[in-house]
Order: C-alpha cells, then structure tokens, then sequence
C-alpha cells in the first residue's frame, strides 16, 4: 500500500480534497446528532459514521491496492448486472424507510443497493460509451450510444421500481459525460428549457407562453442557420397571432388569450415545416427545432394538468420553491424550517455544537438536511467553505478527467462528476427552498454508511484509474 | 478539438450553480433576523400563565377581595382541519369526541359550529378564545379528557370574588382590557385584565403582578413535544401585591345597611391618620356581579340605571352644597381673622335682610351669640358675618377681602381634589374672586352677590370626602393627613401628607363645645345623642333645584380625642337632623362601642322612607 502512494502519478490534491470533504462531513454530524445522555455510543448517528469512514478508507485504500486497473473496465458489465440484481430484488424484500424500499437488512448493516448502482452505472457507461465517442449519429455508433442510453434507463427502472424517485434523478446526471462525449448542446438546452418552461407554466400559464414564444423565436434565430427560411417562420407566428385575435376580436369568440396564442403558434409552425420543406428544403434539424417549439408550448398545458395529479406532499414540495401560500406546518415545515435555522446562523454562524440540535426542530436534521447545521454553525462564511471544497472536487475531478488517454476513464470522471454535482445541487438547493426537495445525501456529510462507502469508492476507483492514465482500455480490449 | 472546450462549459455550469447557491444562502443569512422571528413564531408555543391578583384586605386584615380560578379554553382550528386530513388518508389519530365535548360544555352543536367559525375568522393558525370563564369543576372534566379534543388546550386566569359582598364602589371592579386601553398602555395586551374604578383601578399596576410566560416546543403538527429550551427561557408569573386597606370591613357593611333604599354617602375617617373607614355610596350593588360570566349583562344593566346609578361613587364625585355644616368652616375663618370674637352676637329677624333680598332665618326676635349661632345654625348670624369679611377695609377691597377667605377655604381641602388613592375623585366648586367673576358674569361684583355662600349655598360645592375631611380637620384641631384607603403595599407601608389649616388651634375650642351641643337639647339634632359617647356635629340642610332639601351632617367622637370623623351626605332627606344624623351617630357608636344600645334608632333608619319619585333628575 505504501507503494500507492510513492507512484508519482498519484493525485494527492484529490486525496486532500476528499479527505478535507470528509473531515468537514464528520464534524458536521458530530455537532447534529450529539446527544451527552445516549444509552450507548455506539447508538450514535456520528459514532456509527466513524466506523463507516474507516471501512470505507479501507476499502478505498484496498482499491488503490490493486495490481491491474483494468479489472473496472472489464469487469464492470459484470458488477453491474449483480447490482442490479441487487436492487431489483431489494424493491421486493427490502426494508421500507420514507415510502422507499431501497435498504437491505444485514442485521447490523442496512446496505442502501441503489447508492452502488450509481458507480456501477457510470463504470459500465464509460466503458461502452468509450467505444462510441465522440458521439455522432450515423448507424454504426448509434447501436453503441443506444445501449448507453440502455443502460441508463435500466438503473433508473429498477431505481423507479423501489419508489426511489431521487435517486432515479440522480441518473439525469449522465447528460455531463454524454455532453462532453458530443451530445448536441440544443438538445441539453432544449431539456434545459424544457424545465425551466414546465417549471414556469405553474407561476402564470399566459406569462410562461409569451416568455417561451420569445425565448424560442431568439434561440431559433441563434441555431437556424437557413435565415430566409427563419425569417418567413417568424412571419407566420405574427401572421397568425394577429389573424387569431383579429378573429376574436370582431367575431368576439371568448377564448381565453392562451389558446388564441397557442392556437397560432401551432399553425404557424406546422406551416412554416410544410413551406420549409416545399419552398427552401430547410434542414431536417431546423424543422425539428421548430417541432420542438410544440412540445415545449404542449408542456405549458400539461404540467399544471400533472402537477394537478401529484400526491399531496410531492405538490407541496412544488409549492414550496414556487412560494405559494403552503401550511408552514405541513409537508413544507422541512424546508421553511431549514431555511430558517441556515438563516439563524448569520455571517459567522453560532459556532460548533451551538445551533439548536437539541431541539431537533429540522426532521432529517443528520440526512438529508444536514446543510442546515453547516449554515447554523458555521455561517455564510462556513456554507461557502463547503460550496468552494466542492467546487474544488469537481475541478479536480475534470481536470483529471480531462489529462486521460483512455476515454473509459474521461467518461467515468465526468460521470462521477455528473453525479457528485447533482447530488450538491439537489442537496443544497432543496434545503435553501430553491428546487423542490429532492430527497437524497449531500456526499461525505449525511449520515449513511451506504452513501459515504459508495462516493469514497467513486473517488478512489478515479485516484487508481488516473495512476494508469496513459493506459486506453478500449483499445486493449 | 471542439469537444475538449466542453469541459469550461461544464465548469463554468457547475460553478454557476454553486454561485448562486452562495448568493442565496448569504441572502438567507443576511435577513437572519427575520427568519428567526418566524423561526420562533412556528415551532414555540406560548403559554400566557396569569400572576394572580393582588388581595385587598380591610385594616384588620378581613378579604375584601380574593381570587378565583377560573379557565378558558383555546383552540388551534387548524389543528381539527389536520384531524380530518389525518382520517381521510387514513392514519392513526385520535378522533375529535364531539359528543363529549358538547356535553361538557354543555353547547349544542350549533353553538360550537358558531364559536369555531368566529376562532377561524380570529386565525386558523393561532390561538384564539374558545370559551371564556369556564369554572373550576367544569375545567376539571376538560383537562381529564383534553387528549379526546386536539387542538384545545385549557389557561387558567384567575377572577375576583368579592367574599363580603360590600365595598362595590371603594373597591371597583375589573374588565378585560379594550383596543383603547391597549393602545393606551402597551403594556396591556389583548385578553387582560385591567382595574376599572376603585382601587382596582387606581392599583391596577401593583394588583396585577407580571405575567409569566411558558415556551412549548411544537413539532410540524403543532403538537407539543416537550418544553422549548428545557424551559430556560420560561417567566415564572410574579403574583400582584397585596392592599391593606384603612377600611373596617364591618362598618362598611354596616354602612351600606343602613344607607339601603336611599340616595347619598357616606365617608368615616380616623382623623389622627387620614385613613379611611367608611366609604360608602348608595344605591350601591354586590360587587361579585362584576364578576364571572354575566359581567356583561350586569355592567350594562348598572349602567343603564340613569336614575339611580348604581355605578355612580357619590363618596367622591357627587358635588353637593355643604349646606349649614359650612358654618363651621366660616366661624373659624372669621374668629382667625378677628372679624368676631366668641363674644360677638346679632341680632335674628326672620332673616338676613339686604333690600328686598332674603335670606331666611328659622329663628326671629333672637338675639343670637356665637355659641348659639353653631348649635341653632343661624343664617343671619353667618350671613351678616360674611358682609362683614368681605367688606372689611383691613383686607383690601371685596375681591381681596374673598380672596383671603378663599385661601383659608383651600386649606380646608375645599374646591380641589384630596388627593385620595381612589381614581375619577371630583373637586367640588369653589372660585376665586376671579373666578367669580365668570360665574356671576360681573367683573365688579359686589360682596352681596355671593351672600348664600356664607351658609354653603350657592356656588360652592363638596364631595362627601370633602365634608368627612373638614370634620377631620376640626376633630384634630386643625391639620389634616391625606384621606387614604391603601395603608400598605405588600410588605411596605405607605406614609402620607400632612396638611394644616391656618387657624390657630385655640379658635377650634369655642367652635367644638358649641358643635357638641349640636347634639344636646336645644341644638338642632338633640335626637341624634348616643348616650355615653362625646360627639360633635353640626347639621346642614341643604337646599337643591331637583327636590325635597339634602340632608347632611358632620361629626366627630370623642370630644377631647376624636378617633372617628364622618360626613353624611343624603340625597332629598329633609332636614339634616331627620336623617343624616342619626345616620353618623349610628356609625360612631358602632365603631367605637361595636353594638348599639338603642336598637330603635337602628329601626328608625332602616324605616325612613324618601320618596325619590318626586325629585327631579338631574
């Protein structure tokens, strides 16, 4: 083992920034759930995580230890598969926690499988993606990038199928590497958009639709590269905006502006595809863009319809971050509460062990909401200590990513990277009421032997991955 | 080669994420107060506890007033809301027991539909008064099966309870505090209790004591879970102080017997001390009607009495003319003034005559000397030695002359107020020569335009207080401390002002011996004597636009070391030797022989009938 760290390719910042994540993780926990009048020490939260962090260095350490790399590459279809299997078969029997049954009873360990499952996946994604990289559509690398997007669908099935709804979000992380591998950018923006436009249409429907036709008319005019062809596009939404309300207007037809306007845009498109394709033979891609523009506005009028249909405190969680008059004391008192205890904390924060952890007033104080005792204790300044470490970890992670031969290790960087940052983003960005609560750990601070094992196997895989950087698995296998 | 420049984009995704991430929270963090005060708002429940009231004792430390636990009942409608929400999803959750609950509080359920829809309008999420003044017995079976109602939870205040039924006036009463009293003092907050008249009222600061306040943890469902901050946080509620008062609960009663069925006060003072052992205003009410669940009703029907107002204290803000009991007053004036000596003497023709104006005399063809002018009331007498003050040129002009006058009158306590622990206490009238010329609307008015004056007619007038207090003064041969209730404020006693007239203690002797034959054979309330007792007194009947003449009087016993002074003041009761008399000497035997010998002067009282049809009102 001491030979790891002797090779002069070995990463130490990564090592630190990891164990620097780790330390600050701990110490947060500690501060959470110490309690002077615990039965026995090793029934706390903190105490437990202690013994988890050593397993978990140890196994991260066996993982440097080993001889030959390439066992992550040609063995991960493997341990996917098994854990998989895993998981597939904890939605049967496992425990449930919280509405999910993801945790599998070992008596004194309660193995989380779908935490696995995302180091896994990005394994066996990266090694078959690097056979198709850089991505582009022609027959035959779209088989290879197919089952890529296979076997994400799979993990995020099996995920689905435990009712673990985070977790199976968490696999939307996959966009950074198959970005980075060529994934046209109009297409992560259109999903992007598509959000951000979803998200919208439950604050003011009519505004969300003029903000959209707007924003999409901009983007067409940025991507379209026919112009003749967008500026007659762009003639047909004005030619069919005002004969729609000329229309309601003098023959006073009472249909609300929304439909007036979607109305029109549809037409509009539909006829601007049809001249397109008759008069300029405009580019499959722009017509497509166009198309787009209808499933976006279609997502205007369904989202409230969905939105509708959620269960109560999936509705809630909504409200929440769209500010809407919610009972603070129902399934919203999570959050209105955090934010309240990380504001409590002000500039520099009420010190170690003195936020209220005795009250116990935030419910998954020591889990999933363990950035309020971050913003409690050690204020603004300590938030952003912890923001900035991972800041750090991702550059670091991508600037390894990025010095690699093998395309095995750049897309199994990024992904890890993928799935760290969405993990800080939906962590963070539920406890601080900007995204609806997303249910799952902020990486080396929650609580949870599971989650701590998996992110300190992720980490070392790359450490021992990044020492054999100029191997190309691909090409040897 | 393009691909690789991704990874900025990347970065530059993630970093901006973090950024706003850190922008956000600084702003949580910068507006930390505010999220604290929510903070605070959500998860703590505050549990008013009520001080209880201070007691207010009489001088021999008999309960005049206690206290008496009484609850209401609040509820969190919200609470009930999240009951049916709980039922419908189908968890486990103590259901609401309507029917007991109705049976308890003895409602029908169309009352309760009322109340919660007024608590709901109050606020679906706070606390609001459910039912108020919930007795002790009934609270009992509540707090037994408070579990059976979510969202209820049971405060206890306490309500005074008046135990001798007497003192309704002295004492006044208590009410919840009004938008207007809060705004007045922030120091009230909406559901108090605040003293209204009486040494309620006038103590309110020190009987209320400081309310405590206990901090309950809630959890997301606003059930509570324990104590917020192990109760460091909690005040401990600090009971009011207690009142001893100068009051003899047993003359006070005895009093307001027999004042029953008539109009008028009355008011005994310990001379030597100011303090107050009779006051007593009549018609008067049992002061436990003020209290408890038909407060309202009973206010509003005490008030509605315009005819006898019950709620009016005549004790100290009832202005009547003194009437003759004034003489005493004006012969000391003038004896200080060497405007007469003891020896002076007039002589009675029917009257005072100035022109063709009168004023009338019982007596006629009498030569009338000092003495005789006290015992007999002489209007001519004190009528002629008033013109004689105001016209004497050794005090200037007759503004002047009234002027010095009215200076020894203010001393007396006369035409401003005492100073008694009592609130909404009224002066009496009485000007200066500058006043005067207002009231007369003559600048240059002459010294005959306020001849009724000299007989305490006129434009003078006197609370009862005022008059028990000049009968102090002259008991104590001319100084007087500052009538008081309130003798001792917890553990603390309470000293108070001394005030002296200036006249010279040897003019009070000649005035004195001629009041103590007031009460002898050919004095004008011979029938008034207590066999055995020293008393002095002098009558007064007073005339008045509304009706039949007020009968007063004052007095003083012992002779040589007075121990009790009173003023007895009886709306429309004739001459004060029919009634005002017998009344005061009554209550000095009582006091200082504790039982009356001659029971037929009680039964002569009780049986003296006024008949206030008659009167107009005023």
């Amino acid at each position: 083992m001491i030979g790891v760290f002797s090779n002069k390719r070995f990463d130490w910042p990564l090592l630190l920034i990891y164990m620097l994540l780790v330390t600050a993780g701990w110490i947060t926990l500690f501060s959470t759930t110490y309690n002077p009048d615990a039965e026995s020490w090793l029934s706390l939260e903190h105490n437990k995580q202690l013994f988890f962090i050593i397993i978990s260095l140890v196994v991260g350490f066996m993982i440097l230890s080993l001889p030959n790399s390439s066992i992550f590459y040609t063995l991960s279809s493997l341990l996917y598969l098994g854990v998989l299997f895993l998981v597939v078969i904890t939605a049967f029997v496992g425990d449930e926690t919280n509405g999910a049954r993801a945790w599998l009873d070992f008596g004194f360990f309660k193995l989380q499988s779908s935490e696995f499952l995302k180091y896994a996946t990005a394994l066996v994604f990266a090694a078959n993606l690097s056979k198709a990289t850089p991505i582009e559509f022609n027959s035959e690398k779209l088989r290879t990038f197919a089952v890529s997007i296979l076997i994400l669908l799979t993990a995020i099935l099996s995920v689905i199928l435990q009712k673990d709804m985070g977790t199976a979000l968490v696999f939307t992380a996959f966009a950074v590497p198959l970005y980075r591998e060529g994934l046209p950018g109009e297409i992560i923006g259109f999903v992007l958009l598509a959000v951000a436009v979803a998200f919208l249409s439950l604050l003011i429907s009519s505004f969300a639709i003029l903000f959209f036709m707007v924003l999409f008319v901009v983007l067409l005019w940025v991507f379209v590269t026919e112009r003749e062809f967008f500026k007659r596009a762009v003639w047909f939404y004005f030619a069919f905006i005002l004969a729609f309300y000329f229309f309601k207007v003098v023959f006073g037809i009472s249909i609300s502006t929304d439909y007036v306007l979607i109305s029109a845009y549809v037409l509009a498109t539909l006829s601007a595809v049809v001249f397109g394709w008759l008069r300029y033979r405009a580019s499959l891609r722009s017509m497509l863009l166009l198309g787009m523009g209808i499933v976006l506005l279609g997502l205007i009028k369904v989202t409230p319809v969905v939105y509708g249909h959620l269960p109560d405190h999936q509705r809630e969680r909504i409200d929440v971050v769209l500010g809407r008059d919610i009972d603070p004391r129902g399934n919203a008192y999570n959050v209105i509460q955090s934010t309240r205890a990380i504001g409590s904390g002000g500039f520099f924060g009420k010190g170690f062990m003195h936020g209220p952890q005795e009250n116990k007033l935030v419910p998954f104080r020591q889990t999933d909401f363990i950035f309020c005792t971050v913003g409690e204790e050690w204020g603004f300044v300590g938030s952003l200590f912890v923001l900035s470490l991972f800041a750090l970890l991702l550059w670091r992670i991508i600037n390894i990513a990025e010095r690699q031969k093998s395309a095995f290790t750049r897309i199994y960087a990024y992904s890890i990277a993928g799935i760290i940052f969405f993990h800080v983003f939906a962590n963070i960005g539920s406890v601080i009421k900007l995204i609806p609560v997303i249910g799952i750990p902020l990486p080396f601070f929650s609580y949870g032997g599971s989650a701590i094992l998996d992110f300190t196997i992720m980490i070392f895989t790359l450490l021992r991955l990044d020492m054999d950087r100029n191997l190309q698995y691909e090409k040897i296998f | 080669m393009e691909l690789k420049l991704r990874k900025y984009l990347i970065l530059a995704f993630f970093f901006l994420v973090l950024v706003v991430y850190a922008v956000k929270i600084f702003v949580i963090q910068l507006s930390a107060e505010k999220y604290q005060k929510r903070i605070y708002q959500n998860i703590v429940q505050e549990i008013t506890l009520y001080p209880e009231r201070g007691i207010i004792f009489d001088r021999y430390s008999k309960v005049l007033a206690a206290n008496k636990p009484v609850y209401t009942l609040k509820v969190i409608p919200y609470r009930l809301n999240l009951i049916e929400r709980h039922l419908k999803r189908g968890d486990e959750v103590q259901n609401f027991d309507t029917t007991l609950f109705l049976q308890i509080l003895d409602i029908d359920k169309k009352e309760f539909e009322k109340r919660m829809a007024k608590a709901r309008a109050h606020s679906p999420y706070s606390a609001s008064d459910f039912m108020k003044l919930i007795p002790e017995e009934q609270a009992a079976l509540l707090k037994e099966n408070i579990y059976k109602f979510p969202g209820f939870y049971l405060e206890k205040h306490t309500i005074r309870d008046y135990p001798l039924h007497i003192g309704a006036h002295l004492l006044g009463y208590i009410a919840e505090v009004s938008q207007a009293d809060i705004d007045k003092d922030h120091s009230y907050k909406k559901g108090d209790y605040k003293g209204k008249g009486g040494l309620e009222a006038y103590y309110d600061k020190i009987l209320r004591g400081k309310k405590g306040v206990r901090y309950m943890l809630l959890d997301n469902r606003r059930r509570v879970i324990g104590r917020y901050h192990n109760g460091q946080d909690d005040i401990l509620p600090q009971a009011g102080k207690d009142l001893k008062t100068s009051i003899d609960a047993d003359l006070q009663a005895y009093t307001e017997w027999l004042l029953e069925g008539k109009r008028g006060a009355v008011v005994a003072i310990e001379p030597k001390t100011g303090e107050i052992l009779v006051l007593a205003s009549a018609p008067s009410y049992d002061p436990n009607l003020l209290t408890g669940k038909d407060f309202g009703t009973n206010l509003a029907k005490l008030l509605a009495d315009k005819v006898d107002k019950p709620i009016y204290n005549r004790a100290i803000q009832a202005q009547y003319p003194p009437g003759s009991t004034f003489k005493t007053l004006q012969a000391l004036v003038a004896l200080q003034d060497s405007v007469i000596t003891t020896k002076t003497h007039y002589y009675c023709n029917y009257g005072y005559h100035m022109g063709s104006h009168v004023v009338k005399c019982h007596h006629h063809g009498v030569d009338v000397d000092f003495h005789y002018s006290i015992q007999n009331s002489c209007n001519t007498y004190y009528c002629t030695v008033f013109m004689k003050y105001l016209n004497d040129s050794r005090f200037g002009t007759v503004h002047q002359a009234y002027d010095r006058w009215y200076d020894h009158m203010v001393k007396f306590g006369l035409g401003h107020r005492l100073g008694v622990d009592l609130p909404y206490e009224k002066p009496g009238a009485l000007n200066d020569a500058n006043g005067l010329k207002l009231v007369f609307k003559d600048t240059a008015w002459r010294a005959g335009r306020a001849i009724s004056m000299a007989i305490g007619q006129g434009n003078i007038s006197v609370t009862p207080l005022q008059l028990a207090n000049y009968a102090a003064i002259i008991a104590n041969r001319g100084y007087y401390y500052t009538p008081h209730l309130v003798t001792q404020i917890g553990d603390s006693i309470l000293t108070y002002e001394k005030h002296t007239v200036d006249i010279d203690k040897r003019w009070f002797e000649p005035v004195i011996d001629a009041m103590e034959d007031v009460l002898k054979p050919g004095g004008t309330a011979p029938g008034a004597r207590v066999e055995g007792i020293d008393i002095c007194g002098k009558t007064g009947t007073a005339q008045n636009p509304f009706g039949e003449d007020h009968s007063v009087f004052i007095a003083f016993a012992p002779k040589d070391d007075p121990e009790i002074a009173v003023g007895v003041y009886i709306e429309n009761g004739g001459y004060g030797s029919n009634i005002a008399a017998p009344i005061a000497t009554l209550i000095i035997e009582k006091y200082l022989n504790t039982k009356i010998k001659e029971k037929y002067r009680e039964d002569y009282v009780r049986n003296y009938k006024i008949d206030y049809s008659k009167v107009k009102p005023n």
